[in-house]
């Protein structure tokens, strides 16, 4: 699962996701792309479903970009414990997303392959997301 | 490079609320410029724009502005920037700039890549990598290819085309560098699980990989303990136990 190497607190605030993603939301890699139409966390769990969906739908062909990375630590109180005592325990990791971040991004393959690919990968995820394609938007960027 | 003609209004409307308004009733905000002559502020149909750059494939179009109730020829220009909405991707601003057919300009020309199907690297189980899609160039407007084609017939795995191996019209310079790869025949991933992973973002840990553990390394706390163990190292060299040391103390004081 992906998470960082090194960060400088433990444990962050939980912050508040107004707005639209300020950036990451062009084309910089891939022919097509998911995006995100909603805000949330993507976990480190979800990243890795959505991205093993992807790679095996395309069978290997193609190669797959993945634009977001889980830096926040969510965490959790044990079961059955009463509120206070300090700040849980880290759990897991996440990414935040707002409306507008590209998720994913692929090329070298067919568009109908990348578009079903996505489909599969945004079951995995806990926000609404949109297809994607270079051409669809006028080519060049 | 062909010329389409695109009606446009004289703009006078100012502020963000307005703006959103007029983008609602179908309308885009747009800047006409160069040439040193001062901005004119104008405003498109969403629709006609939109038809004629999907129509357009990335190539650079010269639009004949008809400005409503501007005397003489039409000004011709060409799109220097347009801002997209980030969440529905509708049109949100145009900047036009304005041509003069004897000046040299700079403008993006979009790379077109030939037989990528047939690539020799491909079939051998490669993938293309397209770095650069578009090619900045210095030349005149009337000098102003549709596109500029790389043939990537005979490139192999480990190939790569560079800005320097790309064959430009006569008059046409271009201003990237010339080591700039366009495009390469990247190999094949041999092991999609663990390679990928860690592949496309820097800075990324996979847990479960040897080496790595269930958290990440703490930056703060380091310096606390190396700033705690400094003052107490000079005097007494078994100091580095000093928090168990300060439980102890308060103990004697009670």
């Amino acid at each position: 699962m992906l998470m960082p190497k090194r960060v400088k607190y433990r444990k962050t605030m939980k912050g508040r996701m107004r707005g639209q993603t300020k950036n990451g939301a062009s084309f910089a890699f891939g022919e097509y792309a998911l995006k995100s139409q909603d805000a949330g966390y993507v976990t480190d769990r979800q990243i890795e479903a959505a991205r093993v969906a992807i790679n095996r739908h395309m069978k290997r062909v193609g190669k797959l970009w993945v634009r977001i990375f889980p830096d926040k630590p969510i965490t959790r109180k044990p079961a059955e414990v009463r509120m206070g005592g300090g700040k849980g325990a880290p759990d897991h990791w996440a990414a935040v997303v707002k409306p507008g971040r590209i998720l994913f991004e692929l090329s070298g393959c067919p568009a109908v392959v990348a578009k079903e690919a996505f489909e599969l990968a945004s079951h995995k995820l806990p926000v609404k997301t949109k297809y994607l394609s270079r051409a669809e938007l006028g080519g060049v960027s | 490079m062909k010329q389409v003609p695109l009606a446009a209004k004289v703009r006078t409307i100012r502020g963000s609320s307005r703006t959103r308004r007029l983008r609602a009733s179908g309308f885009v905000p747009a800047e006409v410029y160069g040439h040193k002559e001062p901005n004119q502020s104008i405003e498109v149909s969403e629709k006609d724009l939109g038809k004629i750059l999907a129509s357009s494939r990335g190539e650079n179009i010269f639009f004949a502005l008809e400005i409503e109730g501007a005397k003489g020829e039409p000004l011709v220009a060409v799109i220097k920037e347009i801002q997209y909405h980030k969440v529905n991707n509708s049109l949100m601003h145009a900047d036009f700039h304005k041509v003069n057919m004897k000046e040299k300009i700079r403008i993006k020309i979009p790379i077109r890549v030939d037989n990528a199907d047939m690539c020799e690297g491909v079939k051998l189980g490669g993938t293309l990598q397209t770095f650069m899609r578009s090619l900045e160039v210095h030349c005149l407007p009337t000098q102003i290819p549709d596109a500029i084609h790389v043939d990537a017939l005979h490139l192999n795995i480990g190939h790569s085309v560079h800005v320097s191996d790309l064959i430009l019209p006569e008059g046409i310079k271009a201003v990237q560098s010339p080591g700039s790869v366009v495009l390469s025949v990247a190999a094949q991933m041999a092991e999609e699980v663990k390679a990928e992973v860690a592949a496309p973002v820097e800075g990324a840990a996979v847990a479960g990989a040897p080496g790595a553990a269930g958290e990440p390394e703490v930056i703060t706390a380091k310096k606390k303990e190396e700033g705690e163990a400094a003052p107490a190292g000079k005097g007494d060299a078994k100091a580095p136990a000093g928090k168990a040391a300060a439980p102890a103390a308060k103990a004697d004081k009670k």
